[in-house]
């Protein structure tokens, strides 16, 4: 049945993309049509303005006697003047017989001998005689530029074809919640339904969403009403036959129960309540919040120094490590909060956990916004990091509730791709609005997008505290000794865990905006390139990790990733250029989407003894709190380096550590393999506590 | 029936429409921004230009060993002669090394019209030839934004974006009832399929590419089945006079 839902939704998006494509055309067009008929009149100042200087400039020569051909250096000076007059693009010098003398400027430019119309722009090309001793000896002639607005226009085009990307996304994020509310759910319900009554059980019980599910349940009433009146019926007769003794009567009661019992099952037997999914809503959630967070990806470390830079005193090295502190702030704020996070997810719920994150972040994200030291911004970041945490483990949460082990996957797949869409959405965003509006404003609208996350979580998250029973294990110091003592699960974390999120918060967080800042990039073009590791991570992650489980892969996909991303980052030692940069961080996005879902699934491989003995909960446990170290460590890592050797030299350190994390991590398992048979994984990782990280490694915090 | 069927092709029609509105609307400020930003620059570079002239002519003067302050009154007349040339220049200011201003030459019917948030200015100093600054040159004119030029844009391009959002918004409306149609029909027929009278044959579903209809034929059938086989049942319990009659339902 979710394939009828799935074509229709296809051809409604495919649809939204090309009228999207269409009208971005002819808005553009009409724009540029608009733009250039208004900026005509400055274009035709500036070139009269140009023409009278070199006029002038030219009859002083002339009248000091030297002849027009004899002049030198006109070439060069008109060059000069051309450059000083924005929206000029030619100058020509004629002599008397219209013979052109010199001429500079764009060789595309409107053509003045050709023709006397007036161009697309609105403006003539501008002809100044030039006289000397009273006569005319030749002819200036100036030509504007009529792709000027056209030219400047497309210094954004980017950022539009992005806007018009990222809005496709988001629209495409809210059909997923529609269409699964208005009719991929109820058409699921009722092919579930259905495929019930066909098998004669007629014991369902769901609410009536949809009239064709009405239909359907309505069917299903008759024929439970008439089960429920011949019940009624072959009772009285049991009454009878047991006041008075009938043996015949009671076995033709029982002949009937019997021949019933083949019929069908019926209502009265008791019902059954058909599950009725709502991960949209949880992913619809995820996207908003975390889109809040990811708007101030781009910029964050440039907000923090311009707090830093009036107010702490210091050199500009120790800046550097200022600006980390936050970013740190927020990661630890995520790590040590999150087991916490989780209890207090269970037990209040899932929608009362997510709405108390979401206002913390709120309150924590506008306060960011007027804070005065990093010291301020350090403990705000931290109360983000918190109410990260709470969301997250909220969202986790109502996943794990809402699935079981024939569905969590995916479950998990619909959470984190509405996690990956804002990772793709939120920096892109950000960036063109710290560029337009300035980083005070986007904090304030991050703040803004938190809260609606947390309003609408009213609506789209369950409110019941946890189902499950039973103490869950936790960990404890007996579980930390275990796993530490394993030395292939060590091997893990220290050569796989810890510098994979460590070069991902150290280089993406911390470095690139810095980088790319010191390279002269603007706000949305960080954004644009932090974008890419988004859409890495969000186009190659599933087919990778199917790749990983159906070739076994997991060990060789954890090495070469690491390796991918060392030697992308080597190159900008060589030289530092937004495009080493871009290509750096798509690197990183390929090598994170081949390394981080191939490590819980080697985890749960080399640790198969620790984890029969505390569950795969705790042990998982140990892995996510390594990897959140590995990102409090990372910014902290590359201050320390940059003030030492500089931004670019910092990430090419990081290129150095994966890659020899990444060798000794592959050196490490050809040698000693993973010690535990690969059936394990695929057992294991149907479970609630294996899925869970799963999704959670897929986060960059 | 049809209610349920128009709100799916009205919500998704609407979420399709606010996304596109918001592309267009995001598209069309950015573009604003932009033409600001040109239509400022393009205007700053020319009073930059008359800036740097003057600045030209009084560095003459000053490397000639004559004072500022000297030359103010033949300044005068080349700054005259700039603001006759452009219209758009409101005050030429020349400042001596302290700063004082040594000429000040302005047109008050055009300052007069010009609201003091509306004045950009072109300051460049003036420095003598050994790079040492003797003063300063600043060029008043009416801001590109005092113009009208950027809140005329802004009305076309709102214009342009409602026409291309309202065309846009036609166009995904027909498209969801074009593709959302043949599924209420499915649906009504699965829900025909269901409702069919006990004692009327069931329509026959197309034997493929109607998974919908084609499941609702199955349950309405084996739910007949199971009725008939309930109906058998009480059949024989009133042939048995184990009941009262069939009128139990």
């Amino acid at each position: 049945m979710d394939r009828i839902g799935q074509a229709l939704f296809r051809r409604i998006v495919i649809t939204a993309v090309l009228v999207m494509l269409a009208g971005m055309a002819a808005l553009g067009l009409r724009t540029i049509a608009h733009l250039e008929a208004r900026i005509g009149p400055e274009l035709a100042a500036n070139a009269a303005v140009t023409a009278e200087r070199v006029r002038d400039r030219l009859e002083y020569a002339l009248s000091l006697g030297i002849p027009l051909e004899g002049l030198v250096g006109v070439e060069a000076y008109l060059a000069a003047a051309l450059e000083s007059g924005p929206g000029v693009a030619r100058l020509t010098l004629r002599d008397g017989e219209g013979l052109v003398l010199h001429s500079v400027g764009s060789a595309g430019a409107e053509t003045s001998g050709a023709s006397d119309a007036l161009p697309e722009g609105g403006v003539a090309p501008l002809r100044l005689p030039i006289r000397a001793e009273g006569r005319i000896v030749a002819e200036l002639e100036v030509t504007t530029d009529r792709h000027y607005v056209a030219s400047r226009l497309r210094e954004i085009a980017i950022d539009i074809a992005v806007l018009a990307g990222v809005s496709i996304l988001l629209a495409v994020e809210v059909l997923i919640l529609v269409m699964t509310r208005t009719l991929r759910g109820p058409v699921t319900q009722f092919g579930a339904l259905v495929a019930r009554m066909a098998a004669r059980d007629f014991r369902t019980e769901t609410p009536a969403s949809d009239m064709v599910v009405g239909a359907a349940l309505a069917l299903q009433g008759e024929v439970n009403a008439r089960a429920a009146a011949l019940l009624l019926r072959l009772d009285a007769l049991r009454a009878r036959a047991n006041e008075g003794g009938a043996a015949r009567l009671a076995a033709v009661e029982e002949a009937a129960r019997t021949a019933m019992a083949r019929a069908g099952r019926f209502a009265s037997e008791g019902s059954e309540a058909l599950r009725v999914s709502r991960l949209a809503g949880v992913r619809g959630a995820a996207l908003l919040f975390v889109l809040a967070e990811e708007l101030t990806r781009p910029f964050m470390p440039l907000f923090i120094q311009s707090v830093a830079t009036p107010l702490d005193a210091l050199p500009a090295a120790d800046r550097a490590f200022l600006v980390a502190i936050p970013i740190s702030a927020f990661m630890a704020g995520v790590a040590l909060t999150g087991p916490f996070a989780s209890v207090f997810s269970d037990r209040a719920g899932r929608r009362r956990s997510f709405i108390l994150g979401a206002l913390i972040s709120t309150i924590a994200l506008a306060a960011t916004a007027f804070a005065g030291s990093v010291a301020e911004l350090a403990v705000l970041r931290a109360l983000s990091g918190l109410g990260y945490a709470l969301t997250f483990v909220a969202c986790q949460g109502q996943v794990i509730d809402r699935t079981d082990a024939t569905d969590r996957t995916v479950g998990m797949s619909i959470f984190v791709g509405g996690i990956m869409a804002a990772d793709v959405c939120g920096p892109a965003i950000g960036g063109i609005l710290a560029n337009q509006i300035g980083y005070q404003a986007t904090l304030l609208v991050a703040a803004g997008v938190a809260a609606f996350a947390g309003l609408v979580a009213v609506a789209l998250l369950d409110n019941a505290p946890f189902r499950g029973g039973g103490d869950a294990p936790t960990l404890g110091l007996r579980v930390f000794a275990a796993c530490l003592s394993n030395g292939r699960l060590l091997g893990v974390l220290v050569f796989a865990a810890i510098p994979a999120k460590l070069v991902l918060s150290g280089f993406l967080f911390f470095l690139v905006p810095l980088l790319l800042i010191e390279l002269g990039s603007t706000e949305a073009e960080i954004g644009r390139i932090a974008m890419v590791y988004g859409v890495a991570a969000l186009l190659l992650m599933p087919a990778l990790a199917g790749f990983c489980d159906r070739f076994r892969a997991h060990g060789l996909m954890v090495g070469a990733g690491a390796l991918l991303t060392g030697w992308a980052l080597v190159p900008l030692g060589l030289g530092a250029e937004p495009i080493l940069v871009a290509a750096a961080v798509l690197a990183l996005g390929v090598g994170q989407a081949m390394s981080i879902p191939a490590q819980t699934v080697l985890v749960t491989l080399v640790s198969a003894g620790e984890m029969e003995r505390f569950g795969p909960g705790p042990v998982l446990g140990v892995f996510r709190l390594a990897e959140r170290l590995g990102a409090v460590a990372g910014p902290l890592l590359a201050a320390a380096t940059a003030q030492a050797h500089g931004l670019a030299e910092a990430a090419v350190v990081f290129g150095y550590v994966s890659i020899a994390t990444g060798t000794a991590f592959a050196a490490l398992f050809l040698t000693v393999g993973t010690g535990a048979p690969e059936t394990f994984i695929r057992d294991d990782r149907s479970g609630a506590d294996s899925q869970a990280p799963a999704a959670d490694a897929r986060r960059p915090t | 029936m049809l209610a349920r069927g128009w709100d799916i092709t009205a919500q998704v029609a609407l979420v399709l429409v606010l996304g596109l509105a918001v592309a267009f609307g995001a598209a069309a400020a950015l573009a604003l921004a932009k033409f600001t930003e040109a239509l400022e620059d393009t205007v700053a570079a020319r009073y930059a230009v008359h800036a740097s002239d003057l600045r030209t002519a009084i560095e003459t003067g000053i490397n000639l060993g004559l004072d500022v302050a000297a030359i103010a009154d033949n300044v005068e007349r080349v700054v005259e002669d700039r603001i006759d040339l452009d219209t758009g220049i409101l005050q030429v200011i020349v400042a001596g090394r302290d700063g004082a201003s040594v000429l000040s030459v302005e047109r008050p019917d055009r300052m007069a019209a010009v609201p003091e948030r509306g004045v950009a200015a072109a300051v460049l100093p003036i420095r003598n030839s050994f790079g040492g600054t003797e003063g300063s040159v600043t060029v008043r004119y009416a801001s590109a934004l005092e113009g009208g030029a950027v809140g005329s844009v802004a009305i076309l391009l709102a214009g342009d974006v409602a026409l291309v959002t309202l065309v846009a918004a036609l166009t995904t409306t027909l498209a969801c009832i074009f593709f959302v149609r043949p599924l209420r029909r499915t649906l009504r027929r699965a829900a025909d399929i269901l409702a069919t009278p006990r004692e009327a044959p069931l329509p026959v579903a197309p034997p493929s590419g109607a998974p919908l209809e084609m499941a609702a034929c199955r349950a309405a059938t084996e739910a007949r089945e199971t009725l008939r086989a309930l109906s058998e049942i009480e059949a024989q319990l009133s042939e048995a006079g184990g009941g009262h009659g069939r009128g139990a339902t």
